[in-house]
């Protein structure tokens, strides 16, 4: 295997890599353990800076700091003066309060913190006035035009559809696709203000609007443009009624954002399981999404994964189980087999080198539940599972066929099972790949659990997007969930209830007469 | 459907012709793409014209893939070529922005109260290396209808990204001289043009006969610079008596 030219590079800067990303960890808890901002009688803008940015913004206000070839987006380029999120016009520097906001609020899906909370106001402001006027060009030398934003009309269905219009009028889908997945013509050939690959943002997950996904930050997006990326303005395209519709449309598009739920309730259902996504069979089954993260527990962690977030449907019947698993990714990709030259070490990706050089590789997804269920028995690890606590893998990839393994932890490839008894149907329209993983519930497979009704089942999920460079250990994986079986509620039950509701009926009724009498 | 910052554009612009027209004739619109020069700034002034020679051979010009984009591709019977290096068949280089970078006299030189187009035809840009002043109006023209975003990426002016999805005009300029400007369209990556900003008019653009011409020049000693996307700058130092013309020649060499 070619040994990397960077692998040495990699290895020296190890451990300050790691430092970076602890001391990463630690700004962000100390933002969740909303620790109060120590009140400090005067404010020095310099030392914050230092202490809480330089890391990642570097000293010199350049975006370079220790750990920013490890962070997908790049932390700002002070220096360049060229801003994501104001509201200025297209090109001009943002106000000063533009920069408090962000700093403030943080950038979601970012490196970039919630500082609220952590800073007090005059930390944030003493911050913000230090890098503006020490690394930002033409800070202070004009007055930046700005973009109005008036206030949100109550959104209506009419406005929508004419949302709907302008998106295509204003041909918005060339990059953020048809059904605003992200997956635009445009959409690979993108580069930011550096040269280095940017993706359109999906419309459809409100957790990835970086400026926020309401419908004030979305009209303020479209007008301003964000300058840096090739994301235009807008503004003198469309009137200010053009503008809040095809805001509204956009914000209609935000769908699937997991809650929370972890339970992935499975329908009973009496017909054969459908084999077909648009089967309206699946409307029985609830919809449950889940989160997943970049794979950090072995080295190379990959802290940025493709695939964020999936969508579960399940039905069975009395013989087989059914799930239909739904989840975006612009990109099909669906030649394997490519060649890793990644070192196995336990560091970071590093995104300055990766993914040249790498792949192809396929698109997959993996179905997780324990191999062994029962009282006493503990969940394995959730990762791939554990030596002596294995897991239950159902791999499919884009390439071939479905196939299940054995994991028993990330550090170990899993084993492929003799039998197979996954069947597996997929599809990819439009950035959205739908796939459908069919088993009996019972297999006679000694390495495979039966799946009984009334039974909580331990399920993950785990994905690869081949184009993002993700393969092996390189991919996005959820926690645990669970999977049950509704028990179908047999007619006795009914008939205990309505006995139930008689009985109490005619002991009041009784208690009421001897009351009265 | 310009809005508050381009019709201030327009307002300033106008006001800045008037402050010209003070000063003298009015001059027309310098453009880039042909060998056109900028128009006399003061009647009888002297010339400076030659010729881009070209050496050795250009790359290969590659073909562009404008499938998704069949409104352009139709432009193109023949294909769509990358514009990198075209040397022309008389043995000269095209698109050599040529401009005088040192020894005019301290002075502001009037704004052409018209602007300078440039016309995104054919998901390209026309012409494809452009000279400016600063100051002067840039008309930013979509004549294809379909969507492309017009973002020039300067360091010393403000840099700007408008999305134009129809056929429309957009107005904007640049107050600080920079040579050059690239300018990308993101919607269609193969999209590439050049813009040189100067507070003086005395700069061409080689066209295809390789030649260009400065005129109007006071007399003078100068510095004449010319730069081209892939071969980069040469120098060539002129002295020009009043109202007299000097011929120079650049030569590049390919590969």
């Amino acid at each position: 295997m070619n040994r990397l030219p960077f692998a040495p590079v990699l290895r020296r800067s190890l451990p300050a890599a790691l430092a970076g990303l602890g001391l990463a960890l630690v700004l962000s808890a100390l933002h969740s353990s909303k620790s109060p901002a120590s009140a400090q009688p005067s404010v020095d803008g310099k030392s914050i800076y230092l202490e809480r940015c330089a890391f990642c913004h570097g000293e010199n206000g350049d975006g370079n700091g220790p750990v920013a070839r490890y962070l997908n987006p790049r932390p700002r380029n002070f220096t360049l003066g060229q801003f994501r999120f104001r509201t200025t016009a297209s090109g001009e520097l943002p106000l000063r309060e533009d920069v408090i906001t962000i700093v403030k609020q943080g950038v979601r899906g970012t490196a970039m913190p919630r500082w609220e909370g952590v800073l007090s106001e005059a930390e944030v402001e003493a911050v913000v006035d230090y890098l503006t006027t020490s690394f930002v060009p033409f800070w202070g030398t004009y007055d930046p035009p700005v973009i109005a934003i008036p206030d949100p009309p109550r959104v209506t269905a009419g406005m929508i559809e004419e949302g709907a219009i302008q998106f295509q009028e204003l041909q918005c889908w060339k990059c953020h696709g048809e059904q605003g997945r992200g997956n635009g013509s445009s959409a690979l050939s993108l580069t930011d203000e550096t040269d280095r690959p940017i993706r359109p943002a999906d419309l459809t997950k409100a957790w990835r609007y970086k400026g926020g996904s309401d419908l004030v930050s979305i009209y303020t997006r479209f007008s301003t443009g964000m300058d840096g990326t090739p994301m235009p303005s807008f503004y003198d395209v469309i009137d200010e009624e053009q503008r809040w519709a095809l805001a509204a449309y956009v914000r209609s598009l935000q769908t699937g954002e997991p809650s929370g739920e972890s339970v992935l309730q499975a329908a009973f259902t009496s017909q054969d399981l459908p084999t077909d996504p648009d089967d309206p069979l699946w409307d029985q089954a609830d919809p449950t999404s889940y989160f997943l993260t970049g794979q950090v527990i072995v080295g190379p962690r990959w802290q940025t994964p493709g695939v964020d977030a999936v969508t579960a449907r399940a039905l069975y019947n009395s013989t087989n189980l059914a799930l239909l698993i739904e989840w975006d990714d612009p990109f099909q990709d669906t030649q394997g087999g490519g060649i890793d030259v990644l070192p196995q070490a336990g560091t970071y990706v590093d995104l300055e080198t990766f993914p040249q050089n790498v792949g192809p590789f396929a698109d997959g997804l993996a179905v997780q539940m324990p191999a062994m269920l029962g009282e006493g028995v503990a969940k394995p690890y959730f990762a791939w599972g554990q030596p002596g606590n294995p897991v239950n893998l159902w791999v499919w990839h884009a390439s071939d066929q479905v196939q299940e393994f054995i994991g028993t932890g990330l550090k170990t490839e899993p084993a492929a099972q003799a039998n197979t008894n996954v069947a597996a149907g997929a599809d990819w329209t439009d950035g959205r790949y739908r796939l459908i993983l069919t088993r009996p519930l019972s297999t006679g497979d000694p390495d495979d659990i039966e799946v009984k009704p009334g039974q909580f089942i331990p399920i993950a999920f785990q994905a690869w997007d081949g184009s993002k460079g993700e393969t092996g250990t390189r991919l996005s994986l959820s926690s645990w969930n669970n999977l049950v079986l509704e028990q179908p509620t047999p007619i006795a039950a009914y008939l205990y209830a309505g006995l139930a509701v008689l009985g109490v009926g005619a002991g009041e009724w009784w208690l009421y007469r001897r009351v009265r009498s | 459907m310009l809005r508050r910052a381009s019709e201030l554009l327009i307002v300033l612009g106008v006001a800045l012709a008037l402050a010209a027209c003070g000063g003298g004739a009015e001059p027309p619109s310098p453009s880039g793409g042909e060998a056109e020069s900028p128009p006399a700034a003061t009647p009888a002034g002297a010339t400076i014209s030659g010729v881009i020679k070209f050496t050795g051979t250009a790359p290969e010009a590659e073909p562009i893939l404008m499938d998704a984009e069949p409104i352009c591709a139709d432009k193109y019977p023949e294909g769509a070529f990358t514009e990198l290096v075209i040397a022309n068949s008389n043995g000269t280089l095209q698109n050599v922005f040529v401009y005088v970078k040192e020894g005019l006299p301290d002075q502001e030189w009037p704004v052409p109260s018209e602007g300078v187009l440039l016309d995104q035809n054919g998901c390209r840009y026309h012409p494809h290396v452009l000279g400016i002043q600063a100051g002067q109006t840039l008309i930013i023209r979509n004549s294809d209808g379909i969507l492309h975003n017009i973002h020039p990426m300067p360091v010393n002016n403000r840099p700007f990204n408008l999305g134009q999805p129809v056929v429309m005009d957009s107005e904007k300029s640049f107050p600080t001289p920079e040579v050059m400007i690239p300018v990308e369209c993101d919607v269609h990556d193969w999209m590439l043009g050049y813009i040189g900003v100067l507070n003086h008019p005395f700069f061409a653009v080689s066209g295809s006969d390789g030649s260009f011409s400065i005129s109007g020049l006071p007399a003078g000693d100068y510095v004449v610079e010319a730069w081209h996307e892939l071969y980069g700058t040469q120098t060539i130092s002129v002295s020009v008596a009043e109202g007299g013309t000097e011929q120079i020649e650049f030569t590049y060499t390919g590969s």
